[in-house]
């Protein structure tokens, strides 16, 4: 059991100006800067509070121990390297053009990405090829990103494939200079 | 000794013998008698028949004699007998001055009407808190011409309080009417009381408790009430000299000086069951917490528990007081239920204690229905909930919580990394290197603490429509097909629980509860009822948390509220507070919130979604700017817990959730954070004064009535690149002022406000230099009726306005500032709510930045 006071009584501001400080110094710091695809990540383990089942992180934290045994995050196991991005033929019945419409397949192509390099979100990935996007995807199996163009053909060549997101017109993450097809 | 016979009288009065009167013992003889020392015998009785008006002379016939036979002189009064005379006396006196005396009475009727004489009053010292006495009996005067006159008989009482007494003596007479008289009665106390001032303690249980002095012992040989009166009482804590005065009942008085100690030992407030858990042996892991009760005198509270609210309690725990909040974890909670209560401790000394608060023990259960088909998915899938409930379902019937997910990872790996989406048509991951994302899960910390309160509550797995675009309809779709098996469930039961929950549930009044996708689905799910009704099932409540809004759902009909996380790195637009803007019907009687919560990130809602959104460079924050999962985790715990129980179970919207509060402390501590938590609110019953849409606006407001802006540097409205930060969907004004003075009036045509409890706005700081420095706005309020009096407040009395927050994808966020009326009322009590002429708002303020720049919005009264 432990008992402690509240914050200090204006601690809105007192929160609100640290939070300011720590973000001046983020955009200092120039965490904007390029995009790069994370890999796998940590646990987060809240192990610093106090006391057991005095806060809501000390509750975790012991119901944590109780269930492992013990505090540590899970052992993060090497992964072996996957490409980025694979593009090959397949065998379907339709696919998308690249202008929002789904339409019969002429000569499909698979457009499988990393996906370990980009966690599922509440956002929607895009795949953007010179000025086509692909918004269709499916993961055939964990770890995969597909998109099915429907005609290859149709894909244009030499210009950058990069990978966009719903919503965020500002956020892209470039996949390749140029499209290799099989 | 010789006697001497003397005839006096005409009349001789002879005894019933005819014998003359005894003489009395002269003590003839004995030392230090006269020699000549008389006696004398009166008649036992002088009958007189009957006197006339005017009276009759007495005569008697007395013995009188010397010891040594010396001449003695015999004298009897009265003289005459008139009316009223009751009896007479006799002295025999020698020629030494020696002196002897008789009395006698005399009996006779007199002309004219009867009559009783009274004693007319009798004053003897009080002997005790009563006093005995014997009141005189009353002559009886017959009338020569009536009946007889029987013995008188009185009201005295056995003995007489100090004071006045009337004692009414009564006398029956034949043949006439009964005769009264009335003896005055006095009984003094010339004795004041007694009185002891020995210091007191007194204990005050709670704030608004009346403080009780006991009052010191008075005493008083004549008074067994001796009234005793402290002035002034104490009216706050603290040592206190009061002057007491004691009074007994004939108005004497002593005093003394009492010394009085007042201890606050209040009852802790806001006593709850803040969390619970199903521990691994089955049983109920709760905790409870509460706020300090604010007494300075208590050192300790008493923790107790009981199987039944009214006991008996029993101690379970003893804590040390302290200021703030506290919490405190029961690992052996009785099962089914168990009762707590506080008592705050000073020493050994009891003070407030607490109503109790029911905690239920959890049961655990959850269905897996496979290849089901679901109207509006287009593939067979997976009913997948996970239920946690009371274990004692006989105590319902309970609200229906549902919790729906997001998109996320569905297959797990086995070595701690992220997990990876598999597109599949059912719950389970199908690739046999993982196993399955327990999505539905994550909230189990949620429901836990539901259920031991009182909700059955279910969270549904959408892994079948994870890893796919859109699919936002779909989800909505899943809570009504799930929604349709539970309303089974409720009524007559079926597989997979049978009667489990037959009758078990109130499904007029289900809560939503979604996360990111699943925010968005429950959403929409209000209008997705409304058009495919399921009977007997209705939704009150619905609460989203970092909310996607790719379909646009307006949800109306319902309550509603919004958790914008201002670190979320998913859903960076925090797109949920155009849901909220959406819905915001004046003429839905429902509450909507909408909290943006600072350092919050996307996943950590969910516990299952172990890995900070933030990793990586689509970074809102940094993990220094974050407050944390359990933080997280520990508000929406608590914050979830008061939004259901106003809009689902009627009780009152807490104030900081109406925006007119801090953070409680309670959130604090179970967050162990201070938490910045920036509000809007919209009560049920509104009235929309302007809401800057419209013909006419901004320069017209909703009343009909002129708006005016004056001294401002820039527009009044913004659009287009000046509104790059703003995305909310409600028209909004943006005053911006340096140096000068400005304002805002917004007239009002007599306004009738009585009936109405705060006037409410919403303002954001904007992201622009002008506001560089500022930490919080700060403006005048004011309001002037049809008197001309004026009412002002300045907006931090009442709320606040901060300027900015910490996020890479910062936004111009809305919040809401209430200003009572009682606090305008307050700052001039004649203000007349009936005609409100005009509202003003004044900036700069004298003292504080002299520039600045806010949207304004959602200008409204409102009741609650």
């Amino acid at each position: 059991m432990t008992v402690r006071a509240p914050g200090p009584i204006d601690r809105w501001n007192a929160a609100a100006l640290a939070a300011l400080a720590a973000g001046a110094l983020f955009a200092t710091l120039g965490c904007a800067g390029p995009d790069d695809p994370s890999p796998s990540r940590a646990t987060v383990v809240d192990a610093r509070r106090e006391g057991a089942g005095t806060t809501r992180a000390s509750r975790e934290l012991a119901v944590a121990a109780e269930a492992r045994g013990e505090l540590a995050p899970p052992r993060v196991a090497p992964v072996a390297p996957r490409p980025l991005v694979t593009v090959r033929r397949i065998e379907a019945s339709e696919g998308e053009d690249g202008r929002g419409a789904l339409v019969a397949a002429v000569d499909a192509v698979a457009i499988e990405l990393d996906a370990e390099r980009f966690e599922p979100r509440a956002r929607d990935p895009i795949l953007v090829v010179g000025e086509l996007s692909f918004t269709r995807y499916t993961h055939p199996s964990p770890g995969v990103l597909r998109f099915v163009a429907a005609d290859a053909g149709a894909l244009p060549r030499g210009v950058p494939l990069y990978l966009s997101w719903s919503g965020e017109p500002d956020h892209r993450v470039s996949i390749a200079d140029a499209l290799e097809l099989p | 000794m010789r006697r001497v016979a003397l005839a006096l009288a005409v009349l001789v009065a002879l005894g019933c013998d005819g014998a003359p009167p005894p003489l009395s013992d002269a003590g003839c003889g004995e030392p230090g008698r006269p020699a000549d020392q008389p006696s004398i015998g009166c008649p036992a009785v002088v009958e007189l028949g009957c006197v006339e008006e005017g009276g009759a002379p007495l005569d008697v016939d007395v013995a009188a004699a010397s010891c040594d036979g010396s001449p003695i002189t015999v004298t009897c009064t009265p003289e005459r007998v008139v009316a009223g005379t009751t009896g007479g006396t006799c002295a025999a006196v020698a020629p030494s001055g020696a002196r002897a005396e008789c009395a006698f009475p005399i009996r006779y009727r007199v002309r004219g009407p009867a009559s009783l004489g009274c004693t007319p009053s009798v004053t003897v010292a009080c002997t005790s808190a009563r006093t005995a006495l014997d009141v005189p009996r009353p002559s009886v005067m017959a009338s020569c011409d009536g009946g007889d006159v029987g013995d008188p008989t009185s009201d005295a009482p056995g003995a007489f309080a100090v004071g006045v007494t009337s004692v009414t003596w009564s006398a029956p007479v034949s043949g006439g009417a009964p005769l009264a008289c009335v003896t005055r009665v006095e009984v003094t106390d010339a004795t004041p009381p007694s009185l002891a001032c020995a210091p007191v303690t007194v204990t005050r249980t709670a704030p608004d408790a009346a403080i009780v002095v006991p009052a010191p012992r008075a005493t008083d040989a004549c008074d067994e009430d001796v009234e005793v009166a402290l002035a002034p009482v104490p009216s706050a804590r603290g040592t206190h000299t009061v002057p007491v005065t004691a009074t007994d009942d004939a108005g004497g008085t002593a005093r003394c000086d009492l010394e009085v100690t007042v201890r606050d030992v209040f009852a802790p407030v806001g006593l709850r069951v803040i969390s619970a858990e199903l521990a691994g042996d089955g049983t109920t892991d709760v905790t409870l917490g509460w706020e300090d009760g604010g007494g300075a005198d208590a050192t300790a509270v008493r923790l107790e528990r009981a199987t039944a609210p009214d006991g008996p309690f029993a101690a379970i725990a003893t804590l040390d007081a302290a200021p703030g909040a506290a919490t405190y974890t029961d690992a052996e909670a009785p099962a089914p239920v168990a009762y707590y209560r506080l008592v705050a401790l000073a020493g050994a000394v009891e003070g407030g204690v607490t109503a109790p608060v029911r905690a239920l023990s959890i049961a655990a259960e959850g269905y897996h229905l496979r290849d089901e088909a679901v109207p509006g998915i287009g593939f067979r899938t997976s009913l997948y909930g996970v239920v946690r409930a009371p274990m004692d379902l006989s105590r319902g019937p309970f609200p229906l919580v549902v919790f729906l997910h997001g998109n996320h990872g569905t297959c797990r790996p086995a070595d701690g990394r992220e997990d990876q989406c598999e597109t599949r048509t059912v719950h389970d991951c199908q690739d046999a290197r993982f196993t399955t994302t327990p999505n539905a899960e994550g909230y189990l910390y949620l429901q836990e603490t539901l259920a031991a309160s009182g909700y059955v509550t279910v969270s549904l797995s959408a892994n079948a429509l994870n890893c796919r675009d859109g699919f936002l309809r779909e989800r909505t779709q899943l809570i009504l097909e799930h929604l349709r098996r539970w309303r089974g469930w409720a009524g007559a039961g079926g597989p997979p629980f049978g009667a489990t929950f037959a009758g078990a549930l109130d499904l007029s009044r289900v809560a939503l509860v979604g996360h990111s996708r699943g925010g968005e689905a429950v959403a929409g799910a209000p209008a997705a009822l409304r058009a495919s009704p399921i009977e007997g099932v209705a939704i009150a409540s619905v609460l989203g948390i970092g909310s996607t809004d790719y379909e646009t759902p307006t949800p109306t009909g319902v309550a509603f509220a919004a958790v914008l996380p201002a670190c979320d790195a998913d859903v960076t637009t925090l797109e949920a507070l155009r849901q909220y803007d959406r819905g915001l019907d004046p003429y839905d009687p429902r509450d909507r919130a909408q909290v943006l919560f600072l350092g919050a990130n996307h996943n950590y809602f969910n516990r299952e979604w172990r890995f900070d959104d933030n990793d990586g460079a689509r970074r809102a924050c940094t993990s220094a700017q974050q407050v944390g999962a359990a933080a997280q985790r520990g508000m929406l715990e608590i914050v979830l817990a008061d939004w259901l129980r106003a809009t689902v179970e009627g009780a009152p919207t807490p104030a900081y959730l109406r925006a007119e509060a801090g953070t409680p402390a309670l959130i604090d501590f179970w967050a162990d954070r201070a938490l910045d938590l920036r509000w809007s609110y919209a009560g049920p019953e509104r009235l929309v004064v302007d809401d800057f849409a419209g013909a006419g606006a901004p320069l017209l407001n909703d009343l009909g009535e002129s708006n005016l802006y004056s001294g401002m540097i820039a527009d009044i409205t913004c659009t287009g690149t000046c509104a790059r930060n703003f995305s909310h969907r409600v028209s909004a004004v943006r005053p911006a002022w340096r140096d000068a003075p400005a304002q805002m009036s917004f007239a009002l045509g007599g306004l009738d406000a009585t009936g109405w409890e705060v006037l409410s706005m919403r303002f954001a700081s904007r992201i622009a230099t002008i506001n560089d420095g500022i930490t919080e706005h700060d403006l005048a309020i004011r309001v002037r009726d049809a008197g001309g009096t004026t009412a002002e407040v300045t907006l931090r009395a009442v709320g606040r306005v901060p300027h900015r927050y910490t996020s890479r994808f910062e936004q111009e966020i809305l919040s809401t500032v209430r200003v009572p009326l009682s606090a305008l009322r307050a700052a001039a009590p004649g203000l007349d709510l009936g005609r409100l002429t005009a509202l003003e708002l004044g900036m700069p303020l004298p003292g504080g930045a002299p520039a600045g720049s806010v949207w304004m919005s959602d200008l409204e009264l409102a009741r609650e």
